[in-house]
């Protein structure tokens, strides 16, 4: 989109997590400008481009800054890879960091590789929060050992999360699902993704705990399609951006990929790929098209004021309480999918 | 015996075992309230109920029950201090054929049950000499004036108000009082920040809470159909049936009602349901057919949620949503036998006409509309009149250190949960 192009040059040619971070503010501005419901989609899309940018060029540099360090040995591949918003490609203005590496090098070379990517991890989680990415505070990012990790070490992790299936195993599957490469060696993620897609979709007992985790937390509407916002606190009166259908969509969309293997990094794409592979109703399709459009242009207008996660229910106009309010109903059916196709699975 | 002294005799064991019932609520608010507070006042807050029990049983004895039932005026008794029986002195009650004792120690649990609804709207900020001038004073001067006017032979009675075991007499004026208190001593330390929203302050334990609505339950079969005060022709156990069926409504609706407007189904929303039902069933339950004590104790469990809701986003602090539980349902539950009550159960009782549904016209509803307004008048001004004079004068509220100290050390000099609160203690505990 026109007005990032801008943005993307500068990007490529800065060199300072300083000018980075002025860029990260340039584009919350233009944003402001240019936010339409008609232009959305390739509005996300063009953000996603500049986050993606910001990121790689922040990994590059903190790269040049690791290898002057000289702390351990640069793995033969590595990759940094990104999840959450970032990795499905919708991400907000104001994201926080969800990142992590994966390396491959020798059995041998294994220690002083991992003392590399843990100086990397550092650096980088530090240089992206200056340039405007808060640290995550569920610690899913690269300095993280869970997240950054080799692929031997990585992919025996996956399985035991695979085989034990905890909540928290289920969660972490759910996250590891968005990772997507963004500077390094894009095949490792590609792969073990892969690996792990297969694996994950002949697992029934596992897909029905996941699809279980798909149910919640509920889409804050009543059954009377009333809105249900939050009653207590500093956000008494407002609702949640991310949790007031966004992310119930997202993991509903998420756990039938899972279930079609589709490999899919972004929403709109695992939706599209269930419209050719017939796992949910045209007409489901469509809907669910126009309520993820819906959400996104929510959560990229709203981010952008400075309530945070939330948005007080009474500055919404009246079209748009009624574009949520159906988008809501979309994500709740969507739940209902996921519940219906799961009840079928019996614990073995 | 004769068959008179065996129906006296038979009255007077279900009078007293009713008051029994009703004196017992006591425990139950004790729970209830303790159950929706914090744990640094809980002694406070449980201790408080004897004391104030130990209070109006005092002063009801000395003169709220000669201003309720003494004879006098339209407006208040004025006859029968220390139960001082002349002739004719409590013709208002002669239709019970129990001895005066008891029936003051059942009208004794009434006025006590006013005095704890009251307290609702003082919890967890007030100081405690204000609950023994306050107690006196609601017990002799605001709760019999009203009493009078329905019960005692006073205007409202006369207009053929129907009030059977006192929605507005009992609940809404200590509702009203309460209301009025919460509003004078102002939100808690930390219910509303700086732009006005709400935090929750949870109570400190669910169970006491459940147990505490379930003792009143069960208190509020002394409560309603001890109001029969006979046996004979066993019309109390329909009232008990009403109360009942308005209690169970009540409990489902409130839940419903959570769970769709803000999406949780609450247990403490659940509880106070079951008690707004009670509330409202309370005037209506010798008047109204089954199927109409389900919609009045649903229309309460249900509606006074909400209103605790939006009382809450309008500022008002009212920590365990003593008025929407007690007032707005008080008002629910007397009104509603303007449109529910049945020819045939009117009759039985010999108050007042049908209600509107039965064709009976506007009637009762205008008496029982006039009866709300007027008890809500009047219970308003003589409780904010005291309350503003012991603002200006002693103070209404510890000071901020104490309260966030908590009211079981600031006002008592020991903790109801000393293990957890006190380090002195705990580490001691810890150490054994």
């Amino acid at each position: 989109m026109e007005p990032f192009d801008g943005l993307l040059k500068q990007i490529a040619e800065a060199e300072t997590v300083n000018e980075l971070n002025k860029i990260h503010r340039d584009a919350a501005y233009l944003l402001r400008n240019v936010i339409e419901r008609d232009v959305i989609a390739s509005l996300s899309r063009a953000l996603s481009d500049v986050h993606d940018a910001l990121v790689r060029k922040a990994i590059m540099l903190a790269e040049e800054e690791t290898k002057r360090a000289a702390v351990g040995t640069p793995p033969e591949k590595w990759c940094w890879y990104v999840m959450g918003s970032l990795g499905r490609g919708e991400p907000t203005i104001w994201t926080d960091q969800d990142n992590g590496i994966l390396f491959d090098c020798s059995r041998e070379q294994e220690a002083e590789g991992y003392a590399f990517i843990q100086y990397l991890a550092k650096i980088g989680t530090s240089f992206l929060a200056e340039i405007g990415y808060p640290y995550c505070l569920g610690n899913v990012m690269a300095t993280n050992r869970r997240w950054s990790q080799s692929v031997r070490d990585w992919e025996e992790q996956m399985s035991m999360y695979i085989h034990h299936h905890f909540p928290d195993d289920i969660r972490f599957l759910f996250i590891a699902m968005d990772m997507r490469p963004i500077y390094g060696a894009h095949e490792l993620v590609y792969t073990g993704k892969k690996k792990l897609l297969e694996q994950l979709s002949s697992h029934s007992l596992l897909l029905k705990r996941m699809g279980e985790h798909v149910m919640f937390p509920y889409v804050p509407l009543g059954w009377f399609g009333n809105f249900q916002l939050e009653r207590w606190g500093r956000y008494s009166g407002c609702l949640h951006l991310k949790q007031s259908g966004y992310v119930q969509l997202v993991n509903a969309v998420k756990f039938l990929s899972c279930v079609g293997n589709i490999s899919a990094m972004t929403t709109w794409e695992r939706i599209q790929w269930m419209e050719r592979q017939s796992l949910l109703p045209v007409a489901l399709v469509k809907q669910a098209q126009e309520a993820f459009m819906t959400f996104i242009y929510f959560r990229l207008k709203y981010s952008l004021e400075a309530t945070g996660d939330y948005v007080p229910f009474s500055i919404l106009s009246t079209s748009e309480r009624a574009r949520l309010k159906q988008a809501m109903k979309v994500a709740k059916k969507l739940q209902r999918v996921v519940m219906r196709q799961v009840r079928g699975w019996h614990d073995e | 015996m004769s068959p008179k002294e065996i129906s006296l005799a038979l009255d007077s064991l279900w009078v007293i075992l009713s008051a029994i019932l009703v004196i017992g609520m006591q425990a139950g608010f004790a729970l209830l309230e303790a159950g929706s507070t914090r744990m640094k006042n809980s002694g406070h807050v449980a201790g408080k109920q004897i004391l104030s029990f130990a209070i109006a049983s005092l002063a009801f004895w000395a003169a709220g029950f000669a201003i309720t039932f003494g004879a006098g005026n339209s407006f208040i008794g004025t006859e029968g201090w220390f139960l001082k029986e002349g002739k004719g002195t409590f013709d208002s009650l002669s239709w019970a054929n129990v001895p005066l004792s008891i029936k003051f120690l059942f009208q004794l649990g009434f006025a006590g049950v006013s005095l704890a609804i009251a307290w609702g709207g003082f919890a967890e900020r007030a100081k405690l000499s204000v609950y023994f001038i306050f107690g006196t004073i609601f017990t002799i001067a605001i709760y019999p004036v009203i009493g009078h006017w329905v019960w005692g032979g006073g205007w409202l009675g006369a207009m053929g108000m129907q009030d059977f075991a006192g929605s507005t007499v009992v609940h809404l004026q200590g509702a009203i009082a309460a209301l009025v208190a919460t509003v004078l001593l102002g939100p808690r330390i930390g219910k509303f920040n700086k732009d006005k929203t709400p935090n929750v302050i949870p109570g400190h334990n669910q169970v006491y809470t459940v147990i505490g609505g379930f003792i009143l339950w069960v208190g509020w079969f002394g409560f309603n159909a001890g109001s029969t005060m006979a046996v004979g022709d066993g019309f109390f156990g329909y009232v008990a049936l009403t109360t009942n069926l308005a209690a169970a409504a009540g409990a489902i609706a409130a839940m419903v009602t959570a769970k769709i407007i803000v999406g949780k189904a609450d247990i403490p929303a659940m509880v106070n349901g079951v008690l707004a039902a009670l509330v409202a069933i309370t005037a209506a339950c010798a008047f109204v057919e089954p199927w109409a004590a389900v919609v009045i104790g649903a229309v309460a469990g249900s509606f006074t949620f909400w209103t605790s809701v939006y009382f809450e986003r309008k500022g008002i602090d009212d920590p365990i949503y003593a008025f929407s539980v007690h007032g707005i349902a008080g008002i629910i539950g007397t009104i509603s036998t303007g449109f529910f009550a049945s020819p045939r159960l009117v009759e039985v009782t010999g108050i007042g006409k049908a209600g509107l549904v039965y064709g009976g016209g506007f009637h009762q509803l205008i008496v029982q509309t006039v009866g709300v307004l007027g008890a809500m008048a009047y219970v308003a001004f003589v409780s904010f009149l005291i309350l503003f004079v012991l603002k200006k004068t002693i103070g209404l509220r510890v000071t901020a250190e104490q309260e966030i100290s908590g009211l079981d050390i600031s006002e008592h000099g020991s903790y109801g949960y000393p293990e957890q609160l006190d380090p002195a203690f705990s580490s001691k505990t810890a150490a054994q």
